[in-house]
Formats: C-alpha cells, sequence, structure tokens
C-alpha cells in the first residue's frame, strides 16, 4: 500500500496561541499552587521581610495565571458555540453519529489501533469530549480559586471597583455550599481539581504522542503548525 | 419521717435531690443535665490534637485540662523512649499560668459563690460590691496570664516539649506588675503577711460562719487524696491523720448507670480532693493547725482554698522572677514517624487532682479517660458507702446549709460529665 | 439538617454580597443619626429593668474618668464601623443599654462563654457595661436557685414578652429525643426550654461556637447529636457571636447596636454580625508580613518562632478564618492565640473542630474518601491518582508498542 499525505488544518492560530497561554499558566498555576498549599521552600535570607515577598511573588504568579486563564476560558466558551472554523458543541450532542464515533475512537485507542473506522481529518466526538472535561476542571478551579480570592478584597473595595468583589460574590459564593459548607472545603476542592488536572494533562501528551506514531498521520504537529496530514489512499 | 424534697438546681446547671429525714438533711442525690461525650470525640484523631480539644472540657479550668493533656502526651513520649528535658523557662511559664487559673478561680469563688451564700445563710442582705471586688483580682490575673497563654479560657500554647509563646522581658515585666496588684489587694483584704492573720473578707467568712454556728459543719471520714507532685503541692494519702505515699494502680473509676457521671475511688474508698486535701498532704503548718480544731468542716475548707490562692500569688511572683526568657520554648522537634504510646498526664486543677489518661497507636488517640477532681468529691457510692460529698451533707439543718456545704467542694457540673 | 442547609443556600444567593460596606454613604448614616437619636429619646423615657445601676456612677466608682469613657465609646464606634460622629450616641447607648431586658441561658456547654464574659475578661469598660444590662435571668451567675430561680425566670418572660434579648450559651443535644440534656423539675428538654425563650423573645443570640453551630458537643462523632440555636430556632431575628469562648467586645458590640437602632446588626451569610466576622484573622495579623515573605515558623520554638515569623506551616487556620482577634484579642486586649505563636483553629467557623481545627497545614489534612475508610492528604490522594494514571497509560503503551512490533514483523515478512 503507498500512501499519499494530504495537509489539513486543525487548529487556527487563535486556537493555538489559547493552547500554549494556557499550557505555561497551568504550569505556573500548579507550581506556585503547591506553594501556595504547603510553602516547600524556606527563604532564611538574612533580609527584611519587606525585600523577599516569597509567598507575594507565588501567590500574584498563581493570580495572574487564574486571570489568563479567565480570559481564555471566556475566548473559548465563545468559539465553543460560535467558531466559524469547527464549532466543537457540535460533536458534544449525543446523537448518534456521535455516539458512535465516540465508541469507535475508544474502540481504535483499546484495541491499539487494530480497528480504525473514523474519519480523523477533523476533531472527533472523543477527542472533544475529552477537551471540554478539561474546560469544566477549569472552570470548577476558576470558581473556587475566585472564591478563596475575593476574601482579601473583604473592604468591598479593590483597584478596578466595587463591582469586582460583588461580582465575585455573586458568581462564587455558591461553591461554599456545594463542596461541603466551609472555606476550607473550598479549598480542599481547589487543590484536588488541581490533582485532576494533572491526571488529565498526563493523559493528554501521552495520548497526543501515541497517535502521533500509531496514525502516522502527524497529530503532533496540530499545535505547532496548526495542521496535520491525513493518508490519502490512492 | 423521711421525706422526699424537691429538686433544687446548683452551680447553674446540676440538680440535688434532698432526702430529709426528722427535719434534718439525710441524703442527697445529684442529677446532671447533660453530657457531651468529649472523651468519644476524642478518640480517633490525632494525638496532638488532644491539646486543642482538652481544655474545653470545661471552660472553669481549661487549663489545667490543656497540662493534664500534654502531662499524659509526654509521658508517654518518656514510656516510649523519647527523651526530652523541658527547660526551665517552659516549666515556668505553665506553672505560672496554672497559678493564675487557681487564683482567679479560688478568688471568685469566695465573693461569688461563698459569701453571698452565706449572707444568705445569715438573712443579711449581700453586699454589692463583691462582684467588682471578685473582677478585680480575675481582670489582673488573667490578663497576666494571658500575656503568655494568649487567652483565657481555653488557651491553647502548650506543646509536646515546651510551649509555644517565647515572652520578652518586657512582658515578664507586665506581668510581675499585675502580679503585684493582686498581691497587694490581697494584703489589704485577706491574708496579713506579718503576723499571718486573717483580714477583712476573710474575717467576715469567719463571723458569718461563727453566727450561722456552722463553723464545723460538714465532716466526713477524714480521707484526702493528693495525685501530682508539682511546684506547689506533693502526692499522697492522708487519712486519719496518716500519710502515706500514692499508688496509681488503687485508683478505680467505676460507671453507674443511673447518672451521666462516673465514681471514682481510691483504694476502695472514696476520698477528698483539692486544696485542703492538698495542704494537708503538703503538711502545711497553718492550714494543719485549723484542721486540728475543725477537721474537715466548712472553715477548715474554705480557708485552705483561700490561702492556697494567696499562696500562690507569691508563687506566681517567685517564678516571674527567676524566669530565664532567653532559654528554649520548646524543645522537640516534630515526630514524622508514627507513634504508638500510652501515658497518664496528673494535673493538681483549682477542685482537686485531674487526670487524663491516653492510650495513642499510631498517632491516634485510641482511647482517652479523664477523671476529673469534681467526679472524686462527688462520687455517688452506694447506701452503704456514700461518696465524700454525700457524707458531708449529712444533719444539714436546712437546704441552704446543704448547699453551702456542696458548695464548699467548689463543685463543677460541667468537668463532672464531660 | 437538610432543610438548615438548603436554607443557607438561598441565603447565598439572596445575600446582596458578603463584603463589609463600611461607607454607605453620608445621606445614610444622616438618616441613621436621626433614628438613632429617636430610638435613644425612647430608650431614655423608660425606666431601668435592671437593678437601676447608673453606668455614670458605677464609672465613677470605679475610678474611671469621663475621658476614658469617650475614649472607649469611640474605639467601640469604629468596631461597630460607624462614623465617628456617632461616637456621643454610643456613649449614649451604653448608658440606656440598661433598659434592654436579656435573659441568658446555658445549655449543653462548658461555661466558657459566660466565664470569659462576665467574670473575668473584657476591657474593663465593655466588662461594666456589660455588668448594668440587665441581666434579668442568667443561669450560672444566678444568686437564686432552684425553684426561685425558674420563677425568677417566669416573671422575666412575662414581663418583658417580646422586648427581652435572649442570649444562649452551649449547644443543643437533640440525641435520644433530647435527653441528653433536661432541666428542671419538669425534666424539660433542652430544645423544648430553648423554643419556649425564643418564643417571647425579640431577637435570639448565641454566643459561643457551641451555640452557633453545635461546637465541640457535634465534633465527630458526634455522640449527643447536637445542633446549633439556628437549626432549632425559626422564625425569629438570630445572631451569630461564634468564637471559642466568644469575644466579650463582640457580644458587647450586639448589645449596643440593638440599643443604638432598635434592630440586629449586617449579618453574613451564617447570621455573624459583620462588624466583628466582616475580615479574615490573616487580612490583619500582625504576622501577616512574614506570610507574604515567605518566612515560616517550621517547628515549635525554632528560630522563625524567636522572631515571630506566620504560623501558617504550623497549620494557622487564619486565612479561611473570620474574626476580629487579630484586632481586639482577648483578655482586655492584652494578648490572643496567633500572639503567643500558636496558629489560629479557626473557632469562629462552622465544624471547625472536624475542618479545621488540626495543627497543620491544609495541604496535610486529612481527608476522607467519598468511600469512607481511608484517610489521606490531599497531595496523597492526587499522587495515588497520578500513579494510578500513570501504571494505566505505562500497560497501554507497552502494549502498543508490541502491537506495533508485530505489525511491522508481519509486514516484513
Ligand atoms: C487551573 C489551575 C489552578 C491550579 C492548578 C491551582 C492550584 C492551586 C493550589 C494547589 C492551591 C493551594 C490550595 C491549598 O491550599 O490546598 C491554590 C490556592 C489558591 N488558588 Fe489556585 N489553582 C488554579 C487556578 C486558580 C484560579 C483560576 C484562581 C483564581 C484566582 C486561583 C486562586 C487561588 C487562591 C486564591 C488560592 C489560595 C491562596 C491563598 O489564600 O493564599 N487558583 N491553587
Ligand atoms: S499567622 Fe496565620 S493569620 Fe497570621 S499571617 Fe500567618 S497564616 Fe495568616
Amino acid at each position: 500500500m503507498k500512501f499519499d499525505y494530504k495537509k489539513i488544518e486543525r487548529m487556527t492560530p487563535a486556537m493555538r496561541i489559547i493552547h500554549w497561554a494556557n499550557a505555561i499558566c497551568m504550569i505556573a498555576a500548579i507550581i506556585t499552587g503547591l506553594y501556595i498549599a504547603h510553602p516547600y521552600y524556606q527563604s532564611f535570607i538574612a533580609e527584611g521581610a519587606v525585600d523577599k515577598y516569597v509567598m507575594a511573588w507565588n501567590r500574584w504568579v498563581h493570580f495572574i495565571s487564574a486571570i489568563i486563564f479567565d480570559v481564555t476560558s471566556i475566548v473559548v466558551v465563545y468559539l465553543y458555540f460560535f467558531s466559524r472554523f469547527e464549532k466543537p458543541y457540535r460533536k458534544l450532542i449525543p446523537n448518534a453519529k456521535n455516539v458512535k464515533e465516540f465508541g469507535e475512537v475508544v474502540l481504535n485507542l483499546l484495541t491499539l489501533n487494530r480497528r480504525k473506522r473514523f474519519d480523523s481529518t477533523h476533531s472527533d466526538s472523543f477527542n472533544t469530549t475529552y477537551f471540554t472535561i478539561f474546560h469544566l476542571l477549569l472552570f470548577f478551579m476558576l470558581f473556587t480559586g475566585l472564591q478563596l480570592y475575593v476574601h482579601g478584597l473583604e473592604s468591598g473595595e479593590s483597584s478596578i471597583g466595587a463591582w469586582w468583589p460583588a461580582f465575585l460574590h455573586i458568581t462564587t459564593d455558591w461553591t461554599i455550599p456545594v463542596t461541603g459548607g466551609t472555606l476550607m472545603d473550598v479549598r480542599i476542592a481547589h487543590h484536588i481539581t488541581m490533582w485532576l488536572i494533572i491526571v488529565w494533562i498526563v493523559f493528554h501528551i501521552y495520548y497526543q504522542i501515541w497517535r502521533t506514531i500509531f496514525w502516522e498521520e502527524g497529530d503532533i504537529a496540530i499545535v505547532f503548525g496548526g495542521s496535520k496530514f491525513v493518508k490519502d489512499k490512492e | 419521717m423521711i421525706k422526699k424534697d424537691i429538686i433544687e438546681k446548683i452551680e447553674g446547671e446540676a440538680d440535688v435531690v434532698f432526702t430529709k429525714k426528722n427535719g434534718v438533711v439525710d441524703d442527697i442525690d445529684l442529677i446532671f443535665p447533660y453530657s457531651r461525650g468529649i472523651e468519644s470525640i476524642l478518640e480517633g484523631r490525632e494525638y496532638r490534637d488532644a491539646l486543642v480539644i482538652a481544655p474545653r472540657v470545661c471552660g472553669i479550668c481549661s487549663h489545667s485540662h490543656l497540662i493534664a493533656a500534654v502531662n499524659a502526651i509526654e509521658d508517654g513520649f518518656r514510656k516510649a523512649n523519647i527523651a526530652f528535658e523541658l527547660t526551665e523557662k517552659a516549666r515556668c511559664i505553665r506553672d505560672f499560668a496554672l497559678s493564675c487559673e487557681l487564683i482567679q478561680n479560688h478568688i471568685k469563688w469566695l465573693y461569688l459563690v461563698i459569701l453571698p451564700e452565706l449572707y444568705k445563710i445569715n438573712r443579711l442582705e449581700i453586699p454589692g460590691d463583691l462582684i467588682k471586688k471578685a473582677s478585680k483580682i480575675t481582670y489582673a490575673i488573667t490578663k497576666a496570664m494571658a500575656i503568655f497563654t494568649g487567652q483565657w479560657p481555653h488557651a491553647s500554647y502548650v506543646v509536646a516539649g515546651g510551649v509555644s509563646c517565647d515572652p520578652s522581658y518586657v512582658e515578664v515585666l507586665q506581668a510581675k506588675a499585675l502580679v503585684d496588684e493582686v498581691l497587694e489587694y490581697m494584703h489589704e483584704a485577706l491574708f496579713n503577711p506579718k503576723e499571718m492573720s486573717i483580714l477583712k473578707d476573710m474575717e467576715s467568712v469567719f463571723t458569718l460562719l461563727e453566727k450561722a454556728d456552722i463553723l464545723s459543719l460538714c465532716m466526713h471520714t477524714e480521707n484526702f487524696l493528693a495525685l501530682g507532685d508539682t511546684f506547689f503541692s506533693r502526692s499522697g494519702v492522708y487519712k486519719e491523720g496518716i500519710l502515706s505515699k500514692i499508688d496509681i494502680e488503687k485508683i478505680e473509676e467505676i460507671t453507674r448507670y443511673e447518672s451521666k457521671a462516673k465514681d471514682v475511688l481510691y483504694d476502695h474508698e472514696f476520698v477528698e480532693v483539692g486544696p485542703l486535701a492538698r495542704a494537708l498532704i503538703n503538711q502545711d503548718e497553718i492550714v494543719n493547725g485549723i484542721y486540728k480544731e475543725y477537721k474537715s468542716g466548712i472553715w477548715s475548707r474554705i480557708f485552705a482554698r483561700i490561702f492556697e490562692g494567696y499562696t500562690l500569688t507569691l508563687k506566681a511572683k517567685e517564678i516571674l522572677e527567676c524566669m530565664d526568657v532567653s532559654q528554649q520554648s520548646c524543645v522537640l522537634s516534630h515526630h514524622k514517624k508514627s507513634l504508638s504510646f500510652s501515658g497518664i498526664g496528673i494535673v493538681e486543677a483549682a477542685r482537686g487532682s485531674l487526670v487524663h489518661e491516653i492510650v495513642i497507636k499510631e498517632n491516634r488517640i485510641d482511647t482517652y479517660n479523664i477523671i476529673t477532681p469534681s467526679q472524686w468529691n462527688l462520687s455517688r457510692g452506694s447506701v452503704n458507702k456514700k461518696g465524700v460529698a454525700r457524707q458531708a451533707v449529712r444533719g444539714a439543718r436546712s437546704k441552704e446549709e446543704a448547699y453551702l456545704i456542696l458548695r464548699s467542694f467548689d463543685l463543677c457540673s460541667v468537668c463532672t460529665t464531660q | 439538617m437538610a432543610e438548615g442547609r438548603d436554607e443557607s443556600i438561598k441565603k447565598l444567593f439572596d445575600a446582596k454580597s458578603a463584603k463589609v460596606n463600611t461607607n454607605r454613604g453620608e445621606e445614610y448614616f444622616a438618616d441613621l443619626y436621626v433614628k438613632c437619636q429617636k430610638r435613644l429619646g425612647e430608650l431614655k423615657a423608660m425606666p431601668a429593668t435592671g437593678g437601676g445601676v447608673d453606668l455614670r456612677k458605677v464609672l465613677e466608682e470605679d475610678g474611671f474618668e469621663r475621658r476614658d469613657f469617650l475614649k472607649w465609646a469611640s474605639a467601640t464606634t469604629a468596631m461597630l464601623m460607624l462614623p465617628a460622629s456617632f461616637t456621643p450616641l454610643v456613649a449614649e447607648a451604653a448608658e440606656v443599654m440598661n433598659r434592654i431586658p436579656v435573659v441568658w441561658i446555658e445549655l449543653s456547654d462548658c461555661a466558657g462563654n459566660s466565664e470569659a464574659l462576665l467574670r473575668s475578661d473584657g476591657p474593663k469598660i465593655d466588662e461594666i457595661v456589660l455588668d448594668i444590662i440587665s441581666l434579668e435571668f442568667h443561669e450560672t451567675l444566678q444568686a437564686a436557685a432552684g425553684h426561685q430561680a425558674e420563677k425568677q425566670l417566669e416573671e422575666a418572660l412575662e414581663l418583658f414578652r417580646g422586648k427581652y434579648i435572649l442570649f444562649v450559651e452551649g449547644a443543643i443535644p437533640l440525641g435520644i429525643d433530647g435527653n441528653f440534656g433536661t432541666l428542671g423539675a419538669k425534666a424539660e428538654t433542652f430544645k423544648d426550654h430553648l423554643l419556649r425563650l425564643a418564643d417571647g423573645a425579640a431577637a435570639v443570640v448565641a454566643v459561643g461556637s457551641c451555640a452557633t453551630y453545635g461546637g465541640i458537643p457535634a465534633a465527630a462523632p458526634n455522640p449527643t447529636d447536637a445542633v446549633g440555636v439556628m437549626d432549632i430556632v425559626k422564625g425569629k431575628p438570630v445572631i451569630n457571636i461564634p468564637a471559642c469562648p466568644a469575644n466579650p467586645a463582640n457580644i458587647v458590640g450586639v448589645v449596643l447596636h440593638y440599643a443604638l437602632t432598635g434592630s440586629v446588626p449586617e449579618l453574613d451569610s451564617l447570621l455573624r454580625p459583620k462588624f466583628a466576622f466582616g475580615y479574615r484573622i490573616h487580612d490583619n495579623c500582625e504576622r501577616r508580613a512574614h506570610f507574604d515573605a515567605g518566612e515560616y515558623v517550621e517547628e515549635w520554638g525554632d528560630e522563625g518562632a524567636k522572631n515571630n515569623f506566620c504560623l501558617y506551616k504550623m497549620g494557622c487556620k487564619g486565612p479561611m478564618t473570620f474574626n476580629n482577634c487579630s484586632i481586639i484579642r482577648y483578655n482586655e486586649s492584652v494578648n490572643w492565640p496567633i500572639g503567643v505563636g500558636r496558629g489560629c483553629i479557626g473557632c469562629s467557623e462552622p465544624d471547625f473542630w472536624d475542618k479545621y481545627a488540626y495543627e497543620r497545614p491544609m495541604a496535610n489534612a486529612h481527608i476522607k474518601a467519598p468511600t469512607g475508610g481511608v484517610e489521606r492528604t490531599v497531595d496523597q490522594f492526587g499522587l495515588g491518582l497520578l500513579t494510578a494514571a500513570g501504571i494505566g497509560i505505562g500497560i497501554h503503551a507497552a502494549a502498543s508498542v508490541m502491537a506495533g512490533k508485530k505489525n511491522s514483523d508481519e509486514k516484513d515478512a
């Protein structure tokens, strides 16, 4: 058998920017989040407290990545429904076609690529579901994180106005009863969800590499150049 | 004629049922309104958590429970071959805070419990300044204590191996000034240090008791116990004038289903614990002199308690004077590996000997047992062998007298049922 | 309980937000000022209900000058988050506080709050002000005992029906039909007692964490099935003043606020007055600079402890605890737990015995798996999860490689 390869576009530049912004922020958020949870290195330098600011910088980085997540998440939600490129929400509707495709992709993974009966020229419904899980986890992170954050603004003022803390209260106060009734539960939920995200990432990277190797379609290139190659049977 | 009298309330919470025979009180029964099950709450938690939970057994003697808990843990460490020696400073701070708790307790008891009760018995009007007098001392002394403990009640500044606070010399001076204030007041109102005679308020107690003819009311089998060897007390049993050594094994706790409180006995006998017991076992000359005359009567008990408050104030001052703030606060670092041990912590609390017994399995509390001072004094016993307080009220001519007797033990229903 | 949860969820959404509104604009305060003046005038016209003690006289006797009193009044005004112009009104309110009847009952507790409050603690003037509030009935402090006391209580309830404030200390045990706690000759359960007294009260104030959330008796396994006042009393204004023990200054604050305005202070979603529970301990902690600097005490008594470093790594729960002890402190403001190098245990938060009061950072908190049984820290859970994922991936990868080899072998052949 001989193949011809056809180049197809899978990620627009905007999507790639979002991907890498998320990736970098995620690493930063995890590193700093773990420090906030349990300061694992000690700054015992003979300097005044004011000059060090180790925790403060960690929190700053953590919050900045959080804010970037805020923005990317909103863009992602928009793209899910209104993207002119691919509207991912269509792949989430559990209709017969999507369910079948989802099953086929899972089978492909389980049969170690022995069986591949779906069209890999576009984002399949398994892939889309998997990414949706990530965005939902990230949203949960945002809500719990912003709930933890807003209590530092209890005066009701912030550098960008009083609307910001008020808005955060309205949007995130529900996390307290949902996670168990106290701020501590929110914190624990925030922390646990971080681990879920890490597990998500590990599988995500593995799956991309696995696809690249076994499908032989250069999937890993999608995230860099935006396109991959699909075998064109002659 | 036997008459069961109606239930009356005492110390806010406990109920007393009187049985009268021929017009005098023959027996009482104490009913405790509730128990919170603190021991079962402690079980299963990490042992360090006992240091924040134990003080909450009782808001009145929270610090004693804290010290008992830490003593139990440290005793367990030693038995598990973890060698350490508390610094003099840590010991001083703990002892100082304990003295403060006892002092304020004794003084409050005098002004808020005993004196009003005595005025009532004599059908005299209760002077309006008693609360003020009590708060004057307790303000100063709890403040001195909070300098080291952070707050009172429910301080939790003690950790295994020492204390968490690190006071500066200035703070020690601040505390000393407060203790001096208290001493000055005591020298004005309670005791004359030069002649060792009683003054104003103590005199009132004496004359009121005399007037009501109850100076030596309230006797029992003359059996006393102190378990703690501390900076102000020695352990021992004092039975009918004979002093002997204690043996922890002889303590026996009996659950009685009809009551929320457990009985405690020493060597199959009910014993009195508290300041009078401590003074007798310490062979304090002054208290002994009074005991010879009034036996285990009310006056001996009141005197011993207030006098203990006074001597502790002197001790507290001494402690502050010799405290070296440059020493380590805590000598033990946290044990990462999991520990199993058991230990006993004994404290001489305001009302007497307090025991915390713990068994730790892999850092978790397996069992936690608390024996409180009021449990010793208020044990019920049986018809033939009655608890100390039950013996003591026998023969009281009125309910008021019986109350006074009960309150002379400074009872605490919270501790009794936990 | 379920009902309480629902209600609190509803409240979270109705709440205008948990923020502490310190500045509502001049118009609002001008209005309030007039309202307060009117209210104080009314109170003044009423006879004192207690023994008729006069604050001015008491203060004089105790050697306080008017100046001390005004100083206290201005500090209290600030604590109540009112503008400084309200100081004279607060002073006046303190003087007419004895017109407000108070009934104080103790349920399943350790007497620590009464102890903290009425016998020993509190800024001096706070204490005196408390002395003169007309405590119509207080079970521990009551000179009268037994039937006499019960009669006194009944009289007070009748006389001040609809007007008195009911202070409750201690939790309500509901186990074995409430028979863990009974009162009086009729063996009334704590729950019935509370409901009966709350019925005629203008407002119910839960003092301390036991009365607020059930506190220590309600800690796992909650042997007596204890709950707080707000779980029992419905349809009445309930004000919670949690903490273990409750801070006397906050109790005075609530009574003063009531005297001043005739209404309960603004409350958060847990019914705690915002003037006291609006900020976290951490926001005003004296060790905060060390927190930000990353300077932590690592062991009791270490070099960091000597330098008053932050107690976060020793398990301080200040970052998740709302209370004002970092400002007003305890025992006449002499000190507070963090001041003596022991972390905050979160004693003003719900379920704090089970969720806050352990001496390690929250990352090391032991949490139970939803299935029960296993207890691990969050990170142990997380690493477990990660390992499981890693093993799964490893197997899949190895199998894929094998399968791939076979494929190419076949091709080669
Ligand atoms: C999605 C990536 C994120 C990860 C992996 C992450 C991770 C963490 C972790 C592990 C902690 C420590 C929790 C603990 O103490 O147990 C933490 C704390 C925190 N996170 Fe995040 N977080 C993320 C996103 C966010 C977002 C979006 C916000 C929103 C502003 C946020 C705000 C916070 C805050 C405020 C704290 C508590 C810090 C403090 O109170 O000092 N995080 N985060
Ligand atoms: S000691 Fe506690 S409250 Fe204070 S700054 Fe550190 S973490 Fe925050």
